[in-house]
């Protein structure tokens, strides 16, 4: 009789073994495109030597740590490439720098309207067409440094706006380290938190380039920028603070020390946003507020030097610039010949109305060198900065492609790894279906040999 | 042997189809621009050259628009010469006519009324506007030029302009070395003087303007040469620009264009990729679709 108990022992720990894998493989399949899930696999092992039977060993989380790690850092690389790339190629969008409205196309109008203009400086239209192109270009420019400064706000918004996800997210993870600590210390596997904080770790190293350490005890320290945010179950959050000198935010710890981190990221969303705004976009001000500078400053001398019609020499063709520094931003007509059409210096002499010499000179500004400090001309120099344009954005945009092939090859190592097959997860189905229908007829024979035997 | 997943299937397929896509937009903004450069960053160097080929293109085009005003002043200039030459020739005849002893006092009255009436026209003649423009009062190009006396309102100046690269053409006559003493002559004076002379039946002093008329007549023809030498020179300056554009878009052309062909061969090829992408992605979801169903 003892025996077929055994028996019965056997095929009853037979069956739960066999449902409990029909319990991963559906679990399996339910997380087919869950983020980041790790397909679990239900260890097996023969009970012996004393007892026989089958046992489960254990649901195993099929993972590389390794792997995961160089995911991250990937991660916050293409984090840092896709922010950038995609930024400047609004910006470029917006900038329409070779269409008919872009900025070279206003530079053109303008010296084409005051070259029209040494040809009829008595002719009043004329004198209208000069004032409105140049009043088109001096837009323009305020124009292009308003988007410039408008994507510097977006850059600097965003930052503040995806702060509180981070800070979410480093406290999701000192919550999953307690949590897998509790779990694993009572010696239950806990193969989702560690889905959970594995997914935690990817978007902390996607927003702000984190990266992560798992110590022997299982527990995951997070740092960005060598300054730790996350050690146990204990967090250091993340804050901004304006910072006078810009108008934008810093990003620091948001402890007593203050930890300053805006310089010193180097990857995620958050470090492309601020290199973008920092960097980037910070780069093409000065490189347009030098031109607008140059511009003011070599046209104004001209015309100053030159004799409106009604006779009054001696005015500035722009507000003059008070530092190159804001030059852009604050390039207008001069108040003395806005809405004037007739103090606009065509003449080099008074009571002289065919006299368009001065315009002329104006006009020829266009072959002066003078600006980049008297090494270009003003449109060499605008195209030196289109070309400067263009290869920030192809730089960035070929790192984008360059980190998205890498990230992408990296996932699809993880996903061949780590993901779920679902041809293979039917097969599992059906093994362990089989397996359980094989252990029902064992349990059934042994049924009929109790009956036997009852019946004796 | 790599194990393939769902998400690798997916991903792989989205992927295709969306690298496929990229490229039948692509091609499709490259046939409709004929441009392989339409943003900088498509081509830095390519950008930045076009936009100094753009410019000069621009240039060279607002010169053709100064040209075109120049010509309209320099023909006017040189119509009204022609015509003031016509005027000296015609005041000679009567000069040659009242020196002659075959007329009578009273003929030479009707001649020196004759030769007021010249000086009318003459005066009209170098007061001639094109559009809003005095030709010929240097710059002084608003007020009539010369004073129903004669006496010159202008200035000496010529006005100019950049009708090519590096091609500085006056734009109309020069009415001080036309009509005035700074030429050599004063015409009107001279016309003046001879209605005197006819008025007051002075054969000799007639006589002496014959000299002054010929001199005045070459002034007026040699004003008119130069203004002949301007007209042509803006004229041919149109075969300049219109070379230096062809010039300027064959060098865009090659710098930004696009093959029309090969883009449309390119879009073809693009969308039959897409297509492919599309039915290959089509299978397989059958086909994982069929698995599921076992």
């Amino acid at each position: 009789m003892a025996g077929l108990f055994d028996a019965l022992g056997i095929t009853g720990g037979a069956l739960m073994t066999h449902e409990y894998g029909i319990q991963v493989t559906g679990h399996n399949i339910s997380n087919v495109a869950t983020p980041g899930y790790h397909r679990q696999v239900l260890g097996l092992s023969a009970r012996g030597p004393a007892t026989l039977g089958v046992t489960d060993a254990g649901v195993q989380r099929v993972a590389d740590s390794i792997l995961g790690r160089r995911l991250a850092e990937e991660r916050a690389a293409a984090g840092y490439a896709d922010t950038r790339a995609d930024a400047l190629a609004v910006l470029e969008a917006l900038l329409a720098e070779l269409g008919d409205t872009g900025l070279g196309a206003a530079l053109d109008s303008f010296f084409g309207a005051w070259r029209e203009l040494a040809s009829a400086p008595q002719d009043l239209p004329a004198r209208a067409a000069a004032l409105a192109a140049t009043d088109s270009l001096a837009a323009r420019v305020r124009q292009v440094a308003a988007d410039t400064h408008a994507a510097q706000v977006d850059a600097d918004h965003r930052v503040r706006v995806a702060l509180p996800t981070v800070n979410t997210r480093l406290d999701a993870v000192a919550a999953l380290n307690r949590s897998i600590a509790i779990n694993e210390a009572a010696g239950s596997a806990a193969p989702d938190l560690r889905d959970q904080r594995e997914q935690a770790l990817q978007d902390l190293a996607l927003l702000i380039g984190a990266q992560s350490f798992e110590d022997d005890r299982g527990q995951v320290a997070v740092s960005v920028a060598g300054v730790t945010l996350v050690q146990g179950d204990a967090v250091r959050h993340l804050t901004t603070v304006p910072d006078a000198t810009t108008g934008f935010v810093r990003l620091t710890t948001a402890d007593a020390a203050q930890v300053d981190l805006t310089r010193r990221l180097t990857g995620g969303e958050l470090g492309g946003q601020l290199a973008l705004r920092d960097r980037d976009l910070a780069g093409l001000a000065t490189a347009l507020d030098a031109f607008a500078f140059d511009l003011a400053t070599a046209v104004n001398a001209v015309h100053q030097g030159g004799v409106g019609a009604d006779g009054v020499s001696g005015r500035a063709l722009f507000a003059p610039p008070a530092a190159v520094s804001g030059a852009a931003a604050a390039l207008a007509l001069d108040a003395a010949v806005a809405s004037a059409p007739d103090h606009l210096a065509a003449a080099q002499v008074a009571g002289a109305a065919g006299d368009g010499r001065n315009a002329s000179s104006l006009a020829t500004l266009d072959q002066a060198l003078v600006a980049n400090g008297g090494q270009l001309t003003l449109g060499a120099s605008l195209a030196a900065n289109l070309a400067a344009i263009g290869a920030l954005v192809a730089d960035a945009v070929d790192a984008q492609a360059e980190q998205a092939g890498r990230l992408s090859a990296l996932e699809t190592l993880r996903e061949s790894q780590s993901g779920v097959s679902l041809e293979e997860q039917m097969l599992m189905l059906d093994r362990y279906q089989r397996a359980f229908q094989a252990a029902s007829r064992v349990l059934s024979k042994i049924d009929e040999m109790f009956d036997s035997l009852l019946s004796m | 042997m790599t194990r393939v997943t769902e998400n690798m299937v997916f991903a792989s397929l989205t992927q295709g189809i969306r690298d496929a896509q990229h490229k039948v937009y692509k091609g499709n903004r490259e046939v409709s621009t004929s441009l392989k450069v339409e943003r900088p960053s498509a081509g830095p160097v390519a950008a930045s050259r076009r936009r100094i080929l753009d410019a000069g293109i621009a240039k060279i085009s607002k010169m053709g628009d100064v040209a075109a005003r120049s010509e309209v002043e320099l023909a006017a200039s040189d119509t009204a010469l022609a015509e003031a030459a016509n005027i000296l020739a015609r005041a000679r005849e009567i000069a040659f006519s009242g020196a002659s002893t075959g007329f009578s006092a009273a003929d030479r009255r009707i001649m020196a009324t004759e030769v007021a009436g010249l000086r009318q026209l003459l005066l009209g003649v170098a007061n001639t506007r094109a559009g809003d423009v005095y030709v010929f009062g240097g710059f002084q190009t608003t007020a009539p030029p010369f004073l129903p006396t004669g006496a010159f309102a202008g200035d000496a100046n010529a006005r100019s302009a950049e009708v090519a690269p590096g091609e500085q053409v006056a734009m109309s006559g020069d009415g001080a070395a036309a009509f005035t003493a700074a030429g050599g002559i004063d015409v009107f004076a001279l016309l003046a003087g001879l209605e005197t002379d006819l008025a007051a039946n002075d054969t000799a002093a007639v006589q002496g303007r014959l000299a002054g008329l010929d001199a005045a007549g070459l002034q007026v023809r040699n004003a008119q040469s130069t203004v002949g030498i301007a007209l042509q020179i803006v004229q041919t300056s149109a075969t300049t620009r219109s070379h230096l554009l062809q010039v300027f878009a064959d060098s865009r052309q090659q710098t930004v264009g696009a093959d029309p062909a090969e883009s449309y061969v390119q879009l073809t090829q693009a969308q039959q990729a897409l297509q492919a992408a599309v039915e290959s992605a089509a299978r397989v979801m059958s086909t994982l679709a069929d698995v599921l169903k076992l």
